[in-house]
């Protein structure tokens, strides 16, 4: 779905259309799933944080502006009520995270069906790894990321050539091992 | 490996990853309360137009309760009493008339020189706050001091006060006699209210059968216009 018809659902649930949701829901949980992933690394905290997402994406519809970046926008729900969980539960835990990285979502997601992302969790940090996410995956433009993480489009391109640097030589040392 | 194919595999990979749903959870969530459509902005201007409408009718209910209770209060305040305070002094063959008003605080309200029987004449109300201001006294002057008020305890309170200022101001007198002056005073008194009465129907103020004494002081006061 383009940025325009996104636009045009959004509008539509504006007015309480539920097939609208479902339409944008179908288009988007996807690669949002990927992206709450890219920074929380935990399976069950991203599901929640997807379903937080969506809800807030229905409460909050009336704020959102026709014409304005439907995907951005989304996203940007989804980020923030990530990063806000990921700050309470650090703000909750009475252990020490690191001690305790299956809870706070650390290398979760260490699956030898999935060495890219395996790796892309062990090696990128979590900008580098939201930077990989939305461009490999969701297939956002750099300029598209760079809005909505709020940095310069330089800084998103380095950051993404540096990360996929760091991917292929983690991989490539993988493989050598291998061998 | 290339960069191509770490992008390739890592679609490959997200495309393998189970996504839960969350659809139907989600759903359970209202849809903005704007199911009008209206934006923002309208949502805004409704909630204000609506509380714009409460407000104004709040203030419509209170101008119609102060309006009522405008309507419903007693035109006059409360009416305190007041007491009547008589000088009558025998100066030689001459007879002086003197009468005060006093407000319930003690304080003289209004004092004046009355002119009796033979010609009723309304007396003039006088800036003064005690008698000793209005009357000068004489050596062989016989003085009547009589007070009335519904309030006994002022009335007797106003007849000490001015009989204790008259014998003082006899005693400042020069050639002062202990036994040479006569001083008489009663508080509540039926003499001074008859009189006051009689002297109220002479000028024409007409009064009840039996006239309180707060009927009759009102009665005065409007005589004299204050």
């Amino acid at each position: 779905m383009n940025r325009q018809e996104l636009d045009r659902k959004m509008l539509l649930l504006q007015r309480g259309d539920e097939q609208a949701f479902e339409d944008i829901y179908n288009a988007t949980h996807r690669g949002l799933f990927a992206f709450i992933l890219s920074i929380c690394r935990n399976y069950h905290t991203a599901e929640d944080m997807m379903q937080v997402a969506y809800i807030r994406l229905r409460t909050t519809i009336a704020s959102y502006k026709a014409g304005s970046n439907a995907y951005a926008w989304l996203y940007t729900i989804a980020k923030n009520a990530t990063l806000n969980e990921l700050n309470r539960q650090k703000h909750e835990a009475l252990v020490d995270p690191e001690a305790n990285a299956e809870r706070f979502g650390t290398y979760d997601i260490e699956d030898p069906d999935t060495p890219v992302a395996s790796a892309m969790n062990r090696v990128l940090n979590t900008t580098e790894r939201q930077i990989v996410t939305l461009h490999v995956i969701v297939g956002f433009k750099h300029r598209e990321i760079a809005e909505l993480l709020g940095k310069p489009l330089g800084t998103v391109l380095w950051t993404y050539n540096n990360a996929l640097g760091k991917l292929k030589k983690e991989l490539n040392k993988e493989n050598d091992n291998e061998d | 490996m290339k960069i191509k194919d770490i992008k390739d595999k890592l679609k490959q990979e997200e495309g393998q990853t189970k996504v839960p749903d969350v659809l139907e959870r989600a759903k359970r969530a209202p849809i903005n309360k704007l199911l009008t459509g209206e934006t923002p902005l309208q949502a805004f201007s409704r909630t204000l137009a609506m509380r714009l409408l409460v407000f104004a009718t709040l203030l419509l209910v209170v101008a119609i309760f102060s309006l009522m209770a405008m309507w419903l209060a007693p035109t006059h305040p409360a009416e305190q009493p007041y007491c009547y305070v008589s000088v009558t002094v025998l100066q030689g063959e001459e007879e002086l008339h003197f009468g005060m008003i006093a407000k319930s605080d003690g304080n003289v309200y209004l004092c004046c020189k009355e002119k009796r029987w033979s010609f009723a004449e309304k007396p003039a109300p006088m800036a003064f706050s005690s008698i000793s201001e209005l009357y000068q006294l004489k050596i062989d002057d016989k003085v009547y001091v009589r007070t009335i008020s519904d309030d006994r305890a002022l009335a007797k309170e106003l007849e000490e006060t001015t009989t204790s200022e008259l014998r003082s101001s006899y005693y400042a007198l020069p050639d002062f006699s202990p036994s040479g002056f006569v001083l008489n005073s009663a508080f509540a008194s039926s003499v001074c209210r008859d009189e006051l009465k009689e002297y109220l129907a002479a000028l024409g103020k007409k009064v009840s059968a039996d006239p309180s004494s707060q009927e009759l002081i009102e009665a005065y006061l409007s005589l004299l216009g204050a």
